[in-house]
């Protein structure tokens, strides 16, 4: 692929003859001199009245590259062109869009780079670590001691012996595949730099997640907001996917309703498709020019929207291709539940004279609502952990601000840059928010249950 | 059809309108499930690479040419090896993490079905705990491992990776299987003289035979179907599995998307039709356990 580059010549601030200096430059940098380049040394040039020049417009190869450059797209090749070009490209378009000063679009972009290089935390002395590790240890050690000391512990213990014979060869398997590399990312959270040239550094990536790096709590990029877009995105989610699941699963359990067993099979369908290919299809979908979500809007007389230049419709867009994702988990899990409600509880209300209503919400829904907790749990764990929607659909647009906790985190990790452990307590803190939500979770289904 | 309604009464008319309504707004809920993959199949065989915006999913003049391209019988001499490569890059790393998975779990698994022993349950709740870590966030560690062992860009790699979440899902699915097979069939056999591990290998194993081939199938779909974790640990193209050959097609500097629906349509038929043949047994593991499915 070609290359697209800026040329530019410097002058000396105390240059004996600026002048001249600033004439030669300015011939190097314009059309004449690319002309006498492309002639002498067959350079390619950049400059489009320079490539229509007579003296060079018949040489094919550098007609090829003219044709290809038309075509081209820049493109970072080295991890600190990409830290300035990745800003750069930001703030162009965000002014290019309109509706924000040139001066404020730059702060950003400076702000943003200054993130991408900015110095590592200082190194920690790691001793109060491995003073707080061997104390855990030598408590869990003197844990270990009192129990084995314990008669019937040790009674225990021998009865067990067979069966750990079953389980060692997985134990360690899952111990290797599983807990050790659970546990090296929870280290490398303490750790700052490039892959290979890690440096303890104590929790100085906590405190910058959770400070923002000394910017605004509530910034653009900021871990509060990209928790809080997290959980919006969650709640969103699984609010539409209960609303459409239970919808269609009440309205396919009637025995009396024709084609049902192929209507529940065309449910399920986007369930079936790989969520990779969903959502880069819905993507295609959401696309300016060809999209067919667009074509419909035209159709209907409105405007072509572009999705991603806006954080609500960029949103909306996730939202769309997650519901069409995740709503069958949802009626499947629902219609199981329902066909487990037994039917003479329906006949007694029918007898006793309930109405519709009534029969819904005294026989059905307490019926069905502990049946579904446990998959509201799991849909809200899967829709908090969504990478591929949002990493493929909206890609973050519009600028990082649609991405959700693992996208950022992901982003920390293999694109800006490598922060390896930047990323990695991101990834700790992701555990943290996802462990106190499910428990918050359980417990508020089970005093729902009681109640 | 409404005349003949108000004939049987008010009653009757009434049932008969509920019943369209049902009907009208379970085909507006299909039609919202169909039309993406109608809109990705007519957008496969459509030529050229940017359609024009069409509000029904059919193709204007039906034509082969996109899967010509992405199985490489164009003119494009060689693709057509990189694709069978890719195609057997697929099948390989899916293959071993189904067979990985399945061979760890299964004694693990019977284990925690027939046994108490200690430390059972904790084992069993700190898995669990393990399955809610993304398996995004995980890939972080899982690079500097790779990274320090020489394993980035193998195929070898992808499976160690993928064995991470398929392990503990193939336990779960197994236990669950076990549990249900009844413990009278393994004492016979252990009156009768057998072993415990005989009576496992001739007894249990036969009985949970189609047990084991769905969970075999569910970590080969599972496998199959992961993008992120194979973009991020292969770089060269020999190397790439599908999903991020599809991502290529329409990735940050190309707009294929002929090709790309064209490779979505061959690379997802498969496993939709295996989703289809399975989802009862996915849906009764999912509620045995397991959080990622």
């Amino acid at each position: 692929m070609p290359f697209v580059t800026i040329e530019a010549a410097l002058l000396a601030a105390r240059a004996r003859e600026p002048e001249g200096a600033r004439a030669f430059a300015r011939f190097l940098a314009g059309p004449e001199g690319a002309v006498v380049r492309a002639r002498v040394a067959r350079q390619v040039v950049a400059s489009r009245t320079a490539s229509l020049s007579p003296a060079i417009a018949g040489d094919p190869f550098l007609a090829a590259f003219r044709r290809a450059a038309e075509a081209g797209v820049p493109l970072p090749t080295h991890p600190h062109m990409r830290a300035t070009f990745e800003p750069a490209q930001r703030a162009i378009r965000n002014y290019l869009r309109g509706g924000r000063a040139a001066d404020d679009v730059l702060a950003e972009g400076a702000r943003r780079f200054a993130d991408l290089v900015r110095p590592l935390p200082a190194p920690r002395s790691p001793a109060p670590l491995l003073l707080a590790v061997s104390l855990g240890l030598l408590f869990a050690v003197s844990l270990a001691v009192r129990r084995a000391r314990d008669p019937e512990f040790r009674g225990a213990v021998r009865r067990s012996l067979p069966a750990y014979a079953w389980v060692a060869h997985a134990a360690i398997a899952v111990g290797l595949l599983v807990i050790a590399p659970l546990a090296v990312g929870a280290g490398t959270s303490l750790f700052a730099g490039a892959p290979g040239e890690l440096r303890y550094v104590g929790l100085a990536n906590y405190v910058d997640v959770l400070t923002a790096r000394g910017g605004a709590l509530l910034g653009t990029g900021s871990f509060w907001v990209v928790l809080l877009v997290t959980v919006l995105w969650t709640a969103v989610n699984v609010a539409l996917h209960l609303l459409l699941g239970i919808g269609l699963a009440l309205l396919l359990d009637r025995p009396t309703l024709r084609f049902r067993g192929l209507y529940r099979v065309l449910l399920v369908l986007p369930w079936a498709v790989p969520s990779y290919v969903t959502a880069l299809a819905w993507k295609g979908m959401f696309h300016r020019q060809f999209g067919a979500v667009n074509a419909v809007i035209t159709a209907l007389g409105g405007e072509p929207i572009s999705w991603f230049a806006r954080w609500s419709t960029a949103f909306a867009a996730n939202v769309a291709t997650n519901v069409w994702l995740g709503f069958p988990f949802m009626m499947v899990v629902t219609l199981g539940a329902l066909a487990a409600i037994p039917q003479d509880l329906y006949e007694a209300a029918e007898v006793d004279g309930a109405t519709a209503a009534q029969r819904f919400r005294l026989v059905t829904w307490p019926l069905l609502a502990p049946s579904l907790g446990p998959a509201i749990a799991m849909g809200a764990v899967w829709t908090f952990n969504m990478f591929n929607v949002v990493f493929l659909v909206s890609g973050g647009e519009p600028d990082g601000s649609t991405d959700i906790l693992v996208s950022e985190a992901y982003r920390w990790a293999f694109t800006r840059s490598q922060q390896l452990g930047y990323a990695a307590a991101y990834a700790v803190l992701i555990f943290g928010v996802l462990t106190v939500g499910t428990r918050a979770l359980e417990r508020l289904g089970t005093r729902g249950g009681a109640r | 059809m409404s005349d003949g309604a108000a004939g049987r009464g008010t009653r009757g008319a009434r049932a008969l309108l509920g019943e369209a309504g049902v009907h009208a707004l379970v085909l507006v809920a299909v039609a919202f499930a169909l039309y993406p993959v109608l809109w990705v199949l007519a957008l496969a065989l459509s030529p050229g690479d940017a359609p024009a915006p069409r509000v029904l999913p059919l193709p204007a003049s039906p034509s082969l040419v996109h899967f010509a391209a992405v199985l490489g019988l164009d003119a494009e001499a060689g693709s057509g090896w990189l694709f069978g490569r890719q195609l057997l890059n697929s099948v390989v790393v899916s293959g071993a993490t189904a067979v990985v998975a399945v061979a760890l779990a299964t004694p693990a698994a019977y284990a925690l079905a027939r046994f108490e022993f200690v430390g059972a349950r904790a084992g069993e709740r700190a898995l669990l705990a393990t399955q809610m870590f993304p398996g995004v966030a995980a890939s972080i560690p899982l690079y500097l491992i790779l990274d320090a062992l020489s394993l980035l860009d193998t195929r070898t790699g992808l499976v160690l990776v993928y064995a991470t979440t398929a392990v503990p899902f193939a336990i779960f699915q197994l236990r669950g299987a076990f549990a249900a097979i009844p413990r009278d069939l393994e004492e016979a056999a252990m009156v009768d003289g057998a072993t415990r591990l005989g009576a496992f290998v001739r007894v249990v194993l036969p009985v949970a035979r189609p047990a084991l081939a769905v969970t075999c199938l569910f970590a080969f779909m599972t496998a199959w179907n992961e993008f992120v974790l194979a973009a991020t640990f292969l770089s060269r193209e020999e190397t790439f599995t599908l999903p991020v050959v599809l991502q290529r097609y329409v990735g940050e500097y190309d707009a294929r998307w002929g090709r790309f629906a064209a490779g979505a349509t061959l690379v997802s038929l498969p496993v939709m039709a295996l989703f289809y043949a399975l989802q009862r047994n996915l849906i009764r593991g999912l509620s045995a356990g397991g959080v990622k499915g």
